[in-house]
């Protein structure tokens, strides 16, 4: 079991603050996956699909998803619709995190098939707190399903 | 069919009274006529057989008186002559007379008697004659003494007479007796005809009475429909085959300027060129042609007041009733206040349109800015924060309490900018998204909002009075809110109260509008003020002697402004406050959801 490659944590995210402030939060976690961070939609599906810059990245799943929606090319509601509809990718958690707490994002985010929708806080403490709790219970408390 | 039958059966019966009338009477009379005749005939033929009786009767007594002369020598040829005449002539006439009486065998029977005894006369007078040749006067006495004792003759011809009288007397009281129901039947007759006669004149009296009446009554039926007809407001006309008028109503002679007396004039002529349009005209003829009818045929008439009238034209064929010729009945509607209306209307609709496209621009526009807001305003503002603890971290204790003041500083104007960014967005929302009507317990939303005022503060003494409160239609959502920032806000400006009283009551209206009220006895306000209460962060308390950015009044207004409802309040410094709203009257039933 150990032996086996562990799981990442997969933060897609524009903001290279937000980013800079998420793997700070994570890094406080001590969590033992690794974190990798995406820049956009293409971006996080040329990852799960190991393609692209990431062919040589082997085929392991994230243990979970940290999905930013808006962004550049690609926006989290299309890489979660793509998700949702690929046999494969559909069972990957996918936690929304995002700036609005605009109910259309929220309804659209579930019914699009997230499991998570967290809002980012303005307060740092809040913020820490809730990304850190997300990458604890997603890489360690949750368990998912054995890869298919 | 009832009303054929009773016509068949009325002239069957009155052919049959005619009939009667006049034939029965006829066969009558003719009967009668007939009577009388045989009546005379009867009486001549007595007579006659009288008159030759006596004739018989009065010859062989002259032959005898004639024989008595010569038996006494007083005689000449004349006298022979006379002797003899009657056995020439007598057995003539008695054949006469048998065949006269020969349907009454009683006579018969005193003919025979007659004829013996006549014959025996005849005889003996004879043998009396040739017996005065031979110079016997003696025995030819006998002889005319026998034929007078032997031979009586006047007892048969006296019977006979008689039996003539009684004859004639039998016949005559059976021609009267006839005579007398002859009469009577001429009576009965007449009586008949006199009340046939009757029932005929009373019958047509009636029925030409009846017949006035109707006259007169479809008489005052064509005068009404003609007053009716002058008094429409609409033109209308009939024209007969060739266009040419028959009849225009008051309306349409004056539309056209024509002279009502005036008839026969043509419609092309009329209006002074109203009525030119060519098409129209074809139509018309392909109405009265035709029998095809024209529908709502629009034009615009310049007619002779010099205005241009939008008409709408009807037409349809009719017969005249008493030559079955066909004619054009005309209408026209002057549509031209309603055009100009619907015309105002359509301009009105288009413009409408485009406030109603302006509006949904503005909204879609509304709805793109919020979406940039709650997505990339707030991102900056977490930076900010993140990036002075990250600061804050990295100085470490290089910082020093000023430094660190600053930064708290930086911080929580990020924060308190990202609360004011939510209350922006919530209000705007509140004027974006549809109504959700349902019913709504505003008792419960009360309790509800009432736990959460209270939840947020601690040592305090606070007196609710909530009246019974009904259930009202709205979103309640909305209304939920309004509940939470009117009670937190009594809550709130209570604070500084020792006893806190909160009052909340409703009332209802004549139009059944509701009118709700939550009166507090806090700090108020200064009226003064007043119409910057329910502005968006406007505040008439320092942040310092209340909390709060001045959102929640703005809210209430806007959600009761969305619900046709509306909110205001009065107070005086120091001495609380009275915030009234109203809701407009709902259909509760007929807003189940």
């Amino acid at each position: 079991m150990n032996k086996r490659e562990l799981r990442t944590i997969l933060l897609v995210e524009d903001s290279m603050a937000d980013a800079e402030m998420a793997m700070d939060a994570l890094s406080d976690a001590h969590l033992a996956n690794p974190v990798v961070h995406v820049e956009d939609g293409v971006d996080c599906l040329d990852y799960l699909y190991s393609r692209g810059a990431w062919a040589t990245r082997g085929t392991v799943d994230p243990a979970v998803v940290l999905l930013d929606i808006k962004m550049p090319r690609m926006n989290g509601f299309e890489v979660l619709t793509k998700m949702r509809a690929d046999e494969r990718l559909r069972r990957i958690p996918v936690v929304i995190l995002s700036s609005s707490r605009e109910e259309s994002d929220l309804a659209r985010s579930w019914d699009l098939g997230a499991n998570a929708y967290v809002i980012k806080p303005v307060d740092v403490d809040q913020f820490f707190e809730a990304v850190r709790t997300l990458g604890q219970f997603w890489a360690v408390i949750n368990q998912a399903p054995e890869q298919g | 069919m009832k009303v054929t039958d009773v016509m068949r059966w009325r002239i069957a019966g009155l052919l049959l009274a005619v009939l009667v009338i006049v034939g029965l009477p006829y066969v009558v009379t003719l009967a009668n006529t007939r009577g009388t005749r045989q009546a005379v005939e009867w009486v001549i033929r007595s007579n006659a057989t009288k008159a030759l009786t006596y004739q018989i009767a009065y010859l062989t007594r002259d032959s005898e008186a004639a024989s008595y002369r010569l038996l006494v020598g007083d005689g000449n040829d004349l006298t022979r002559q006379r002797a003899r005449r009657a056995s020439t002539e007598v057995p003539g006439l008695l054949q006469q007379l048998r065949v006269m009486a020969q349907d009454n065998p009683q006579q018969q029977i005193q003919i025979s008697a007659l004829e013996g005894g006549i014959n025996g006369h005849l005889a003996l007078m004879a043998q009396a004659l040739s017996r005065l040749q031979q110079a016997d006067p003696a025995g030819a006495r006998q002889s005319l003494r026998d034929a007078g004792d032997l031979f009586k003759i006047n007892a048969p011809i006296a019977n006979i007479v008689q039996n003539e009288d009684k004859l004639l007397l039998d016949r005559q009281a059976a021609a009267q007796r006839q005579t007398f129901n002859t009469s009577t039947v001429l009576t009965i007759t007449a009586l008949a005809q006199l009340l046939l006669l009757m029932i005929i004149v009373v019958t047509s009296e009636r029925q030409i009475g009846r017949r006035q009446v109707a006259e007169t009554r479809e008489s005052r039926a064509e005068l009404r429909s003609e007053l009716i007809l002058q008094a429409v407001r609409e033109p209308i006309a009939l024209f007969d085959e060739n266009l040419r008028s028959l009849l225009a109503n008051t309306a349409f002679c004056e539309l056209y300027g024509l002279d009502p007396q005036q008839r026969s004039q043509p419609l092309a002529h009329m209006g002074e060129g109203a009525w030119s349009d060519s098409v129209l005209l074809q139509r018309l003829t392909d109405v009265l042609l035709r029998d095809r009818e024209l529908w709502d045929y629009d034009l615009i008439q310049r007619t002779v007041d010099g205005v241009d009238r939008h008409v709408v034209i009807n037409a349809r064929r009719l017969q005249q009733g008493d030559t079955m010729m066909p004619a054009l009945l005309l209408t026209v509607s002057d549509v031209t206040s309603r055009a100009l209306v619907e015309q105002q209307v359509n301009e009105l609709n288009r413009q409408l349109e485009g406030k109603v496209t302006q509006v949904s621009d503005v909204n879609r526009e509304l709805e793109a800015f919020s979406y940039s807001v709650s997505h990339d305003l707030r991102a900056p503002l977490r930076h900010i924060a993140g990036f002075a603890r990250k600061l804050e971290q990295h100085l470490g204790d290089r910082l020093d309490d000023k430094g660190r003041h600053h930064i708290e500083v930086i911080a929580g104007s990020a924060q308190r900018m990202a609360l004011l960014i939510d209350d922006l967005l919530v209000f705007s929302r509140l004027g974006r998204g549809a109504l959700r009507l349902q019913a709504v317990d505003m008792q419960s939303l009360v309790d509800e909002a009432r736990a959460l005022a209270e939840s947020g503060v601690r040592d305090r003494r606070i007196v609710w009075t909530v009246a019974p409160l009904p259930m009202v239609i709205g979103d309640e959502n909305m209304l939920r809110t309004v509940w939470q920032n009117l009670l937190s806000n009594a809550v709130k400006y209570t604070g500084q109260c020792e006893v806190a009283r909160i009052e909340v009551s409703v009332q209802q209206d004549r139009n059944g509008d509701y009118q709700f009220t939550v009166a507090d006895n806090g700090a108020g306000f200064d009226m003064q003020y007043a119409d910057k209460l329910f502005g968006v962060f406007q505040r008439l308390h320092r942040p310092s002697e209340f909390p709060g950015n001045g959102i929640g009044l703005a809210n209430v207004r806007r959600i009761l402004t969305r619900h046709g409802g509306r909110v205001w309040a009065e107070a005086e410094l120091g001495h609380g406050a009275r915030f009234h709203f109203s809701l407009p009257a709902t259909d509760l039933a007929g807003a189940r959801t």
